[in-house]
């Protein structure tokens, strides 16, 4: 059974960054969609099943479909934008070390290099929360190091 | 009177081959243009929101003139009827403008599947990967030479012909695009006439923005 934790609310103006895109042959600066930054975050644990969920939450919510990285970790990524939306971790064999390194790995994997900006911010989020996010995990099932 | 009933009935009868069809053109007609132009409350709510928006992100614009300092909310269409152009190629129509002046505006962006024919800074917003931040662009006056407008036209996606004939005030610029439930919907559009926009304004306020747009937006 999952507890359920209040959103952490972000402030996004402070992941955001500025790049140079080249449009048109011209160089243009480009910050980042708000649309790609999570407004807030919250952490899960589900007891029956032994995992621990992270969720974000967009400027403009949507469905989400599943992606299995390792018997592990799942992602669930937006259905029509391909954000990471949420994550599923087991938390009898990771901890939040290892669930970025996942998320790293996606990011490398990911067929859009649209969405890096998306994932790195997601990481980002994770290491800074990381202790609001992981109160909710039991202390038997945090490990000490990974 | 039972006659001219009769009549009456034995007419609609004698056209049903016409009238039948036309009526139901005529709905379908309807319900494509109701679908088309959406739900005015909706439309209010989307104006309230852009005027919000702009007056917080030009909250140090004090006494200036409310069209020198605009939101305009762009729709992408796959089609729209447009003259001496292909009307099929994806284009940006202003739909919703803050303030209460320059509500008419005839800016109209190709946005088509080829991002590199995109036009105006509607049309780059639409298919930069972010949101597009330009500023700084010349102060054009009659008789500004060609280098300017040049520089102009090409930091604003438009044509030399287009910058020459409007000579365009604007000179600051911030474009995204809007999603809906993750599928791109349109462009939003920040122009002002101050050479710069606080740009940390609009990351900050975009948020509310963005939310209520969206859930309007799925309305619509």
């Amino acid at each position: 059974m999952a507890t359920n934790q209040q959103w952490l609310a972000l402030s996004p103006a402070e992941f955001q960054s500025d790049s140079e895109q080249t449009l048109k042959g011209l160089v243009f600066h480009v910050s980042m969609s708000p649309y790609d930054i999570p407004q807030a975050v919250r952490g899960e644990f589900d007891e029956d099943r032994k995992r621990f969920v992270i969720e974000f939450r967009y400027i403009s919510p949507e469905e989400t479909a599943s992606r299995q990285i390792d018997e592990h970790v799942i992602l669930h990524v937006g259905e029509n934008s391909g954000r990471l939306c949420g994550i599923e971790a087991d938390v009898e064999a990771m901890n939040v070390n290892a669930v970025l390194l996942r998320i790293d790995r996606a990011a490398e994997e990911s067929i859009n290099p649209r969405l890096k900006p998306n994932y790195d911010v997601a990481k980002k989020i994770i290491t800074e929360k990381a202790r609001e996010l992981w109160q909710r995990v039991p202390a038997q099932f945090q490990p000490a190091a990974g | 009177m039972g006659t001219r009933v009769a009549e009456l009935l034995q007419t609609t009868q004698d056209f049903a081959w016409l009238a039948v069809p036309s009526c139901l053109f005529l709905a379908g007609l309807i319900g494509l243009l109701k679908k088309r132009l959406g739900d005015p409350n909706m439309w209010a709510f989307a104006h309230e929101l852009l005027d919000d928006f702009r007056n917080k992100v030009f909250s140090d614009a004090g006494s200036d003139y409310q069209h020198h300092h605009r939101v305009t909310l762009f729709r992408h269409l796959r089609w729209v009827f447009v003259r001496r152009r292909w009307p099929w190629s994806g284009w940006l129509c202003p739909v919703e403008r803050s303030g209460h002046t320059t509500q008419v505006s005839k800016a109209l962006f190709r946005a088509p599947d080829e991002a590199d024919d995109s036009e105006g800074v509607a049309g780059l917003g639409w298919c930069a990967n972010g949101a597009l931040k330009i500023d700084k662009l010349p102060e054009l006056r009659k008789g500004s030479n060609d280098d300017i407008l040049v520089s102009y036209a090409a930091s604003t996606g438009v044509s030399l012909e287009f910058v020459r004939t409007h000579l365009p005030k604007t000179r600051s610029f911030y474009a995204v695009r809007v999603e809906v439930k993750g599928v791109p919907w349109g462009v939003l559009v920040v122009d002002s006439r101050k050479e710069t926009i606080n740009f940390s304004k609009v990351d900050k306020h975009y948020d509310v923005l963005g939310r209520y747009l969206s859930l309007i937006l799925q309305r619509i």
